[in-house]
């Protein structure tokens, strides 16, 4: 039989009855489910030898509107998105503790759940092809499921007072599904390890879905969400990691050889970020290219004479004794705003947060300026130190490499801490921008903070100082610095507290004249 | 202008209606009347300024319970239901410790079904008081831990914990069984008048027992198989080790 044809006739049918999703035409292949649906590219592929098993007891339309009519109900219904599909994982992961029982719960109840919606809102030939798929105790308690549920005969065999019990959930509410698979979860939990120790290769029947048929996007745009929904990022970890394969085939990074764990925190913090949109002060960053006069040379009579200066030249218009301007290029900027690149001095001493164990808002702080500038098209340099005088330090020169910067701000190194100013200076110096932004993340229990006090107080740019917690050095720090027009901190002791972070805001922008009194010294501010 | 989807103004989408429907209805439908129960419940035991577990007071609160259930036609899975909504993990209703498990007990004593399974092990509240005066012929299987006075004054009923038990465990039993799959609190026994008890674990201290059977482990600590004849005179209070 040419299934193909099958599906041309009954396509348009099944497209009609679920409302034209945009999905291209199914097509037929040997693949080991009987139905797939691959999310990037809204594929539906049938089996052909499901198609020819389930045809020698139903008409072949009937088979293949079935299938179809499962296939779409996945895009259109359960699990609908990356997001939904992680969550549900997730819970049904906090349930039964182990991955293989925690997919085969979700893909259970995904399935129930797309089987149900379609029997309830279309005219579907899904239940008849329950009567012949087969399966084993779990697929039978399922089949008893939906015998109850559906009010269709489909001659399951599971525990009665099992069946009633799952009958009870409600499977159609999307409100409360990662309530339901828990319940879910926990009712069949004996049938799933009963599976999983038969090793049977499939033991639902219409197939078992995996995380890598979504598209990149929207795997992030799940990631993003999903890094918002978990407590800690413990349960991201756990849960990312059992998806590494399927996230590696997606390109999200995660799960390359050692670094797996490294980049499940990473990708956590990256995602985090992102939620956040933290504002930058743009300021001018080209000069006009205006000319403007700077010294005297003699003038030349091939030379033009409108530069010539007059009262220079004794009001005389002879070579030798008239002089003209020299012109250079001045200080003045333009009208055209932009971004400098940013060096991010980021303190993951012993007393901060690691950031592999719990939250650590310094890393989630460092991360939501990393996306702030990346998204204004500057780059970074990463300096995490401790004690960096005793090499307790990782740098990361300017960059755009989103998964490089994370990286280095994921580092943890504990024990003391001390900033090598020399270093910074380096970094400042090797930036495309001329003057570099600045932001410290620190909870200021620095060694040498006094050094760095001065050093901040002397540089030129503007410095956003990001503290964690608040003790007698904060406050030192606070007092110093309390008169500086560009440098501006910002305590974070939670998650509310990030948005409030203005990057590069200064307090004057624009002071042409210091009075005599304050000029530059030590202790004072060079504009 | 004519409006061009005049014509669709009185359509309304078949609706069709699957057992699944009908089925979340009733469920929804009678845990709404047990909780308007429970909460009747609550009130009534509210107004004792000082809520003290005595007998007087666990009488009075267990006759309010049936009481209030007396019409209400509910099954094992609406009790379970129900604990998950005391639980706090589903709705908002305050869960009050004591009269909570005896309203629960009431549950059990109440429902259909004589053979009846609370899985507890997703649950963070321990409420006492669960198989109180569960009568012969119903059987009550709780999984996970339990709280205190478990299979308090059972009437000829079976009560299986898979878990651990807190204290004052088969205080008062009449008769039946209480089984415990792993250890239990002080006290237990306490009281005790009939019955057996068997504790797979350990007792932590046992109360003064009346009488009836107690087996620690596969051992019978009462009555003592050395004196079984004045087993009625022996305080029976004992330290395990």
């Amino acid at each position: 039989m040419n299934w193909q044809e099958v599906i041309a006739e009954v396509w348009p049918r099944v497209r009609q009855k679920h409302l034209w999703p945009e999905l291209s035409m199914p097509v037929v292949d040997e693949i080991d489910t009987p139905v797939a649906m691959r999310m990037h590219d809204k594929q539906i592929t049938l089996s052909a030898e499901s198609c020819r098993t389930l045809a020698e007891h139903l008409p072949a339309e009937t088979v293949v509107e079935a299938l179809l009519d499962h296939g779409v109900s996945h895009y259109t219904r359960c699990p609908w998105d990356f997001a939904t599909h992680l969550q549900l994982y997730a819970s049904a992961k906090a349930e039964l503790g182990r991955k293989s029982l925690a997919k085969l719960a979700t893909d259970a109840f995904i399935n129930v759940v797309a089987n149900t919606s379609c029997v309830k809102d279309l005219p579907t030939p899904i239940p008849d092809i329950y009567r012949y798929l087969g399966g084993g105790a779990l697929e039978g308690a399922l089949t008893a499921l939906y015998t109850s549920i559906w009010g269709i005969n489909l001659d399951g065999s599971g525990d009665p007072a099992l069946v009633r019990r799952l009958a009870r959930i409600p499977y159609l509410d999307r409100q409360q599904w990662t309530h339901s698979l828990r319940r879910f979860a926990r009712l069949l939990q004996p049938l799933f390890e009963n599976e999983m120790r038969q090793r049977q290769p499939n033991p639902l029947a219409l197939g078992r879905h995996g995380l890598d048929s979504y598209s990149q996007e929207e795997a992030l745009q799940g990631l993003q969400a999903f890094a918002q929904h978990v407590p800690d990022i413990e349960q991201f970890r756990e849960v990312i990691g059992d998806f590494t394969e399927d996230l590696s085939r997606l390109g999200l990074g995660a799960g390359r050889g050692r670094r797996k764990t490294v980049d499940a925190d990473v990708l956590y913090y990256m995602q985090l970020a992102q939620t956040y949109h933290l504002p930058v002060q743009r300021l001018p960053m080209s000069r006009s290219g205006t000319l403007e006069p700077y010294s005297h040379v003699p003038w030349e009579a091939s030379k033009p004479v409108q530069d010539i200066d007059l009262w220079t030249s004794f009001g005389k218009l002879l070579p030798g004794v008239s002089q003209t301007w020299v012109r250079r290029e001045g200080v003045t900027f333009g009208q055209r705003e932009g971004t400098p690149d940013c060096l991010v001095m980021l303190d993951s001493s012993g007393s901060m947060t690691n950031p592999r164990e719990h939250l650590s808002f310094a890393v989630l702080g460092a991360g939501c300026a990393v996306e702030a500038y990346l998204r204004r098209e500057a780059t970074i340099a990463v300096y995490n130190f401790s004690d960096a005088h005793a090499d307790g330090k990782s740098v990361l020169p300017f960059s755009a490499d989103r998964q490089a910067i994370y990286h280095g701000l994921c580092e943890y190194h504990g024990g003391g801490t001390s900033l090598k100013l020399q270093d910074i200076e380096t970094l400042r110096r090797s930036a495309s921008s001329p003057v570099p932004d600045l932001l410290l993340i620190t909870d200021m229990q620095i060694t040498n903070l006094e050094e760095v006090m001065s050093y901040l107080i002397g540089i030129e740019g503007r410095i956003t100082v990001i503290h964690i917690g608040e003790n007698n050095a904060i406050d030192r720090f606070r007092h110093v610095t309390c008169q500086h027009p560009r440098l501006q901190m910002y305590g974070v002791q939670d998650r509310r507290d990030i948005p409030q972070i203005v990057l590069g805001q200064v307090k004057q922008y624009f002071t042409t004249t210091l009075p005599r009194s304050s000029q530059p010294t030590s202790t004072s501010f060079r504009i | 202008m004519v409006n061009p989807f005049q014509a669709f103004r009185a359509y309304t989408a078949p609706k069709r209606e699957i057992p699944l429907d009908r089925i979340l209805a009733q469920r929804d439908q009678t845990l709404q009347r047990l909780l308007q129960s429970y909460q009747a419940f609550v009130e009534e035991e509210s107004q004792q300024l000082v809520w003290v577990v005595e007998q007087g007071a666990l009488s009075r609160a267990y006759t309010t319970a049936v009481e209030m259930l007396k019409d209400i036609d509910f099954s094992v899975e609406d009790v379970e239901d129900m604990c998950m909504d005391l639980d706090g993990t589903v709705g908002t209703v305050a869960s009050l410790g004591a009269p909570s498990g005896l309203f629960i007990a009431a549950m059990c004593n109440q429902s259909q079904e004589r053979d009846i399974t609370l899985n507890l092990r997703s649950m963070t509240r321990r409420w006492p008081f669960l198989g109180y005066r569960l009568p012969r012929g119903r059987r009550l299987f709780l999984e996970g831990d339990v709280g205190d006075f478990v299979g308090a004054l059972l009437e000829g009923g079976e009560v299986t914990v898979t878990g651990n038990a807190g204290n004052y465990a088969g205080i008062g039993m009449k008769e039946g069984r209480l089984y415990i799959g792993y250890s239990s609190g002080k006290h237990t026994g306490e009281g005790m008048r009939g019955g057996v008890l068997e504790i797979k674990g350990r007792i932590t201290e046992l109360g003064k027992v009346k009488d009836g059977t107690i087996y620690e482990g596969d051992q019978q600590v009462f009555p003592p198989r050395e004196a079984p004849t004045s087993s009625k005179t022996l305080d029976s209070k004992r330290q395990t080790t």
